[in-house]
C-alpha cells in the first residue's frame, strides 16, 4: 500500500473574481521509506502542496489517502489528531518557540499527544543524546547558532516517532555546510525507515532524495533520479 | 500538562514586565475597590449576626392606619408587654426597652447622655457580652450597666466597677447609681447600642408599666416557646387595641404584629421594602450606601476588564507565531484556549493578592472618611468565597474573547506571515470608546461640582450666615441668665432671642391678599434686635416697634418673594389674611436663603415674638472669631446652666450638610474620573502599541516614499483622537445631563452656571493624558530606521 496517494488534487484561491489556481491535476503516490525531493521555481505551489500533505491546508478538490484512509473526508479533530501523531514539520525558519528552552521545545508535542511525564523525560533525553545537544537542553532559541536551531527542530519533528517527515527548505537560512549536516540527517533518518519529503531550491540537495518531483505552474513533471 | 502550562505561563509573564504590571495593577487597583464594596456589603447583610440563638425572639410592632394605609411602627404601648405576658403561657420571657437622654454626672463632670432602660431579660435574650462585672445585679434598683468607651471617657484607665455616678431622673432629681458591669463594644452593625443602660423600673413605675393612658411607646421583644403560636399571641394582642384606643385620643392603633427579631435589621431603612417605621433602634442604611459604592466598583472592574481584554489581545500580537507552531505541533484549539485562560487566571490571581494588599492599607482612611467599621472578617468563610470566585470571573470575562480570538488563527497563515490583526477590531474600539466616555462623564461632574464647591464658598445668602453663633433655649429666664452672661464678652458684637431660627424651619400657613392666597412660611422672630444681629436687610417700611405692642398681634414683616408671589405693588400698610387673622405689612425684607442652597427662598411672612417665647440665643461674631466664642459660650452655660446639657450651634453648621455631600459627590466623581482614565490610559497605550506594530511595515515603505515624522504621527493616531473625540462628545453630553437635570435640580437648587471651562477642561484632561501616555511610543515608531521594518529576514 502507498503512504501517500494524492489523486486529482485541484487547489485554488478567489482573488476578486478570478479563480487563481495553484495547484493543477496533481497525481501523487508515494511509498513507505520514500526520500522525496519537490523542487520548482517560486510559486510553482511547492509549499502549498507541503502543507496539504501535512493536511495543514484543505486542497480545493481531489482526494488525498493516508496510508489508505481518506483524509479529505475527515473531519477537523480526526485530521489533526492523525496528523501529531503521524507527521512531524521541519521549517526554513525554524519555528521554536521562543520562550520555551530547547528542552520544552522538543517535549511540546508529547504534552499534545498526553504522553506520561516519565516517557516524555526519557524520549526527550533519548533526542537530546542523539543530535548531541544535551549541553544545550537549558537555553532558549535565541542563544543557538541557526544550524543547532535547526537541529532542535528536527528533534522536535521526530520526538512523536513520526512515520513522515515534511520539510519546507530546511537548510534555506543555513550556511552550505551546516546545510549539508542536515541534509545527512535526514538520509540517515530515511535509512532507519522514516518517510522523508522535502522541498528544495538546491539541486544538491535535492539529490540527497531517492525521487525528484518538478512542479512548474501547479503542475507534476514527475522523474525518477 | 497543566503543570506545563503554569510554568511557561510565569515564563512568559515574567518575560513581559510592563505588560504584566500594567494588567495587574489596574486589575488589582480594581478588585480592591469590589473588595471593599463587598465589606460594604457583608456590614450591611451581616447586621445583628453577633446574636445567636434569636429565632424565637421576635419584636411587637404596632399597626397603624395613617392617611388610609396602614403602616408598621418599630414600638408598642408601655403597658402591652406585660399584660401580655401575664396572660399568654406562649411567652417564654419578654423584654423592654426605653431610651431618654439625661444627664450623667461623674466627679465634676457631666454628659448628656442617651440612657437606656430595660427588663432584666433583655441580656438573657441577647446575651451581650460583659468585659468586667455580671449581669446578675442589673435587676438591683440603682446599678447601672456601662460600655467599655463611655468607661473610659469617665474613668480614664480606672477601674469602672462598683464606681459611682449620678443620673438625673425624669423630675431632675439626683440618683446615685453603681456601675455592677462593663460592656463589651457591640459591632457596629448591631441594632442594639449602648453607652448606658440600667434597669427598667429606674424610669417607669410599677403603675405607669400597667396604666394604658401612659403615652409613652417602648421596644418589646417577646421570646416564644414555638412558633405555632404566633398568630394566636398576634390575636390576643389584637384584643388590647380597643382598651388603648379608647385611653388614647390622639392615636389609634389597628392591631399588632410580630416581626422576627433577625428581620429588623433589614426593615430599618426606608430603602428596605417593608419599612418598619419609628424604630428606635440603631438602624440599618441600606440601598444607595450600599448600591452606589457597588456599582462603581463594578464600572471600575468592567473597565479594568476591558482594559486587560484589550492590552491581552495586543500583547498576543508578539506570540502569533508561537500559537501558529502549536497549532502545528497538535495543538488543538481548546488546549490553546487553555492556555491563555491560565495565563489570564495567574494574572488576575496576583491581582488579587495586589487587591487584597491595597485594602489593608486603604481600609483604615477609609473607614475615618466615611464613618464606618469595615474590616475583614477572617471566619467569615463567604468572604473567602468572594475572594476566591473574583479572580475566577474577572480572568474568565476579561480572558475569553483574547483566548478565543487568537486562538482562531489559521496556522499556516500566521507562519506565513499573512495574519495580523483586523485592521478595526470593532470590540476593542468599542471597549476604548466606553472607557473614554466614562472618564468624561465622571470629569464634568467632578468639575462642576468643584465648581459650586467654591460657589458655596462665596454665595451670598442673604444674611450672616458666618458670623452667628445660636444657643438653644427653653424659657425666658434660660434667655435672661445666659445673655447677662454673655453681656460682657466684648467679642459678641449683639444678641438677639427669637422663636424660630433662620434655617431651622418655620411652620407653613395660608396667606392670603385681595384674591391671591397662597403657602408661606410664618416665622416669629424677635424684632428690630434681632434681624440687625442676624444680618437680614430692611428694604422698605420700619421694624418692629421692640417691647410689648400692638405689633404683635396686627403688624407683620414680609420678604420679597411673598410679594411677587401674592402680586403685592405697594406693600405698606396692605392687609394680609393669615389663616384667619388679618395682619398689616409694616416692613418689607430682603430674601435670605431660609432653605439654604437645596431649596428656593419661601414666600415669608415675620411675626414679633413675645420675649417669653423665645427658643433660641443668637449672638453676632466677627466672622474669624465664631468658633472660638462659640466655645468660650458653652463655658458660660456651663457655668450659669449646670444643671443643663448645652445645646447650640453656629449658624453655619446649616449649610454644613450641603457642603460635606457636594464634597462627597465630588470625590467619588474624582476618583471614578481618576480611575477611569488612569485605565483608559493604559487601555490607548495597548492599543497604540498594537497599532504600531501592526503598521510597522506600512510606516517604513511611507517613511522610504518620504513621509515627514509629523505626517507619520498623525497616520498613527488619527483613529485614536477620532474615537476620543466621539467618546468626550457622547461622555460629556452625560455628564452634562447627569448634573443638570439631577444634582442641579434636586440638590443644590442654588448653584453656579455648568458653563464651557468643564467641557475645555475635560478635553484638555482627556487629550494631554493621552498624548503623555502614547507620546514616546508614537515619536519611537515615527523616527525608527524604516530599512529594520522593511527587513524581511
Amino acid at each position: 500500500m502507498n503512504l501517500i496517494q494524492l489523486n486529482n488534487i485541484f487547489h485554488w484561491v478567489n482573488t476578486g473574481s478570478k479563480r487563481v489556481f495553484i495547484l493543477k491535476d496533481i497525481n501523487l503516490e508515494i511509498k513507505d521509506g520514500e526520500f522525496v525531493s519537490i523542487m520548482g521555481p517560486s510559486g510553482s505551489g511547492k509549499s502549498t502542496l507541503l502543507h496539504i500533505l501535512g493536511t495543514l491546508e484543505q486542497a480545493s478538490e481531489g482526494e488525498y489517502f493516508f496510508e489508505g484512509e481518506a483524509i479529505h473526508q475527515m473531519k477537523e479533530k480526526q485530521r489533526a489528531a492523525l496528523m501529531k501523531k503521524n507527521i512531524g514539520f521541519v521549517f526554513q525558519a525554524y519555528h521554536l518557540i521562543d520562550d520555551l528552552t530547547v528542552y520544552e521545545n522538543i517535549e511540546t508535542p508529547l504534552l499534545y499527544l498526553d504522553v506520561p511525564s516519565s516517557e516524555r523525560k526519557a524520549r526527550v533525553a533519548d533526542m537530546l543524546d542523539r543530535f548531541q545537544i544535551v549541553g544545550k537542553k537549558d537555553l532558549f532559541p535565541a542563544q543557538l547558532s541557526g544550524g543547532q536551531q535547526q537541529l532542535v527542530g528536527i528533534a522536535r519533528a521526530l520526538i512523536a516517532n513520526p512515520r513522515l517527515i515534511l520539510a519546507d527548505e530546511p537548510t534555506g537560512n543555513l550556511s552550505s555546510k551546516q546545510g549539508e549536516e542536515i541534509m545527512k540527517i535526514f538520509s540517515e533518518l530515511n535509512k532507519e525507515g522514516v518517510t522523508v519529503i522535502q522541498v528544495t531550491h538546491s539541486e544538491k540537495n535535492a539529490e540527497y532524495g531517492s525521487r525528484i518531483i518538478n512542479l512548474l505552474d501547479g503542475q507534476t513533471n514527475l522523474q525518477e533520479s | 500538562m497543566i503543570r506545563n502550562y503554569f510554568k511557561i505561563a510565569l515564563r512568559v509573564l515574567s518575560r513581559h514586565k510592563t505588560y504584566v504590571a500594567l494588567n495587574i495593577i489596574g486589575l488589582g487597583f480594581a478588585l480592591a475597590c469590589c473588595l471593599l464594596a463587598y465589606l460594604n456589603y457583608d456590614y450591611r447583610a451581616s447586621f445583628d449576626s453577633n446574636y445567636h440563638n434569636t429565632e424565637n425572639i421576635y419584636r411587637l410592632n404596632s399597626k397603624k392606619i395613617t392617611d388610609g394605609s396602614v403602616q408598621q411602627w418599630g414600638v408598642s404601648p408601655l403597658a402591652l408587654g406585660g399584660t401580655l405576658a401575664k396572660s399568654n403561657s406562649g411567652i417564654k420571657r419578654f423584654a423592654r426597652l426605653y431610651s431618654s437622654s439625661a444627664v450623667v454626672k461623674s466627679k465634676e463632670n457631666s454628659f448628656s447622655e442617651r440612657v437606656y432602660f430595660a427588663d432584666p431579660a433583655l441580656f438573657d435574650l441577647f446575651k451581650f457580652p460583659l468585659a468586667d462585672g455580671n449581669s446578675s445585679q442589673f435587676a438591683d434598683k440603682n446599678s447601672v450597666v456601662i460600655s467599655k468607651a463611655f468607661a473610659e471617657k469617665l474613668f480614664n484607665n480606672e477601674q469602672a466597677l462598683n464606681q459611682k455616678i449620678t443620673l438625673l431622673n425624669r423630675e431632675g432629681n439626683e440618683q446615685v447609681y453603681t456601675i455592677t458591669g462593663v460592656l463589651e463594644k457591640l459591632p457596629d452593625n448591631s441594632s442594639f447600642q449602648f453607652d448606658i443602660i440600667t434597669s427598667f423600673e429606674n424610669y417607669f413605675t410599677e403603675a405607669e408599666q400597667i396604666d394604658w393612658r401612659n403615652n409613652n411607646q417602648v421596644s418589646t421583644f417577646v421570646e416564644v416557646t414555638d412558633k405555632s403560636s404566633l398568630e394566636n399571641l398576634e390575636r390576643q394582642a389584637k384584643t388590647f387595641t380597643a382598651v388603648y384606643n379608647s385611653s388614647r385620643a390622639d392615636d389609634k392603633l389597628e392591631g399588632f404584629k410580630l416581626q422576627p427579631f433577625q428581620n429588623i435589621a433589614f426593615s430599618s431603612d426606608r430603602d428596605f421594602e417593608g419599612y418598619v417605621y419609628g424604630s428606635p433602634l440603631n438602624s440599618n442604611p441600606r440601598g444607595v450606601i450600599v448600591i452606589g459604592p457597588a456599582i462603581m466598583s463594578f464600572l471600575i472592574l468592567l473597565i479594568a476588564c476591558f482594559n486587560f481584554t484589550n492590552i491581552s489581545i495586543s500583547f498576543a500580537s508578539n506570540r502569533l507565531k508561537e500559537i501558529g507552531i502549536r497549532k502545528v505541533l497538535g495543538g488543538v484549539r481548546k488546549q490553546l484556549i487553555k492556555q491563555f485562560l491560565i495565563e489570564n487566571l495567574i494574572l488576575c490571581t496576583i491581582a488579587s493578592g495586589l487587591a487584597i494588599l491595597f485594602v489593608a492599607a486603604l481600609l483604615p482612611s477609609f473607614n475615618s472618611t466615611s464613618s464606618l467599621n469595615l474590616r475583614f472578617n477572617l471566619q467569615d468563610s463567604s468572604m473567602y468565597l468572594f475572594l476566591l470566585a473574583l479572580p475566577l470571573f474577572t480572568a474568565f470575562i476579561s480572558g475569553l474573547y483574547p483566548a478565543l480570538y487568537i486562538s482562531s488563527f489559521k496556522p499556516i497563515s500566521i507562519l506565513k506571515g499573512q495574519t495580523t490583526f483586523g485592521n478595526s477590531n470593532g470590540f476593542t474600539r468599542f471597549l476604548l470608546f466606553a472607557q473614554f466616555s466614562l472618564s468624561c462623564l465622571a470629569l464634568i461632574v467632578g468639575i462642576s461640582l468643584t465648581k459650586n464647591a467654591s460657589y458655596q464658598q462665596t454665595v451670598d445668602y442673604g444674611y450672616a450666615i458666618k458670623e452667628l453663633a445660636v444657643l438653644q433655649i427653653d424659657s425666658a429666664s434660660e434667655y435672661n441668665i445666659l445673655s447677662n452672661a454673655l453681656k460682657n464678652n466684648p467679642r459678641i458684637l449683639s444678641m438677639a432671642g427669637t422663636v424660630h431660627q433662620i434655617g431651622e424651619g418655620s411652620p407653613t400657613r395660608k396667606v392670603q391678599a385681595e384674591s391671591n392666597e397662597i403657602k408661606a412660611n410664618v416665622a416669629v422672630i424677635g424684632g428690630e434686635e434681632y434681624l440687625k444681629t442676624t444680618g437680614v436687610t430692611l428694604k422698605e417700611g420700619r421694624h418692629f416697634y421692640t417691647g410689648k405692642s400692638l405689633d404683635q398681634d396686627a403688624s407683620v414683616m414680609v420678604n420679597e418673594t411673598l410679594l411677587s408671589s401674592l402680586n403685592i405693588k405697594s406693600p405698606l400698610g396692605q392687609k394680609i389674611k393669615v389663616d384667619s387673622a388679618y395682619y398689616t405689612i409694616v416692613g418689607v425684607v430682603k430674601d435670605y436663603k431660609e432653605m439654604g442652597l437645596h431649596g428656593k427662598v419661601p414666600p415669608m411672612v415675620l411675626k414679633s415674638a413675645n420675649p417669653e417665647d423665645y427658643k433660641y440665643l443668637v449672638a453676632r461674631i466677627p466672622e474669624d472669631g465664631v468658633h472660638s466664642v462659640f466655645k468660650s459660650m458653652q463655658d458660660t452655660w456651663h457655668r450659669v446652666l449646670p444643671a443643663k446639657p448645652f445645646s447650640g450651634f453656629t449658624q453655619d453648621e446649616l449649610v454644613e450638610k450641603e457642603v460635606y455631600m457636594n464634597e462627597g459627590f465630588k470625590s467619588v466623581a474624582f476618583f471614578l474620573a481618576l480611575s477611569t482614565i488612569a485605565l483608559s490610559a493604559s487601555g490607548i497605550f495597548a492599543l497604540v502599541s498594537l497599532n504600531i506594530i501592526r503598521r510597522r511595515k506600512e510606516i517604513g515603505i511611507r517613511k522610504v516614499l518620504g513621509a515627514s515624522i509629523i505626517s507619520i504621527i498623525s497616520l498613527i493616531n488619527k483613529d485614536f483622537i477620532r474615537l476620543m473625540l466621539i467618546s468626550f462628545v457622547i461622555g460629556s453630553t452625560l455628564g452634562f445631563l447627569l448634573i443638570d437635570n439631577l444634582l442641579f435640580r434636586f440638590v443644590y437648587v442654588y448653584h453656579p452656571e455648568i458653563g464651557v471651562l468643564p467641557f475645555i477642561l475635560t478635553l484638555l484632561i482627556i487629550l494631554l493624558t493621552s498624548a503623555i501616555t502614547i507620546g514616546a511610543k508614537v515619536y519611537k515608531a515615527a523616527v525608527a530606521n524604516p530599512v529594520k521594518a522593511l527587513r524581511t529576514e
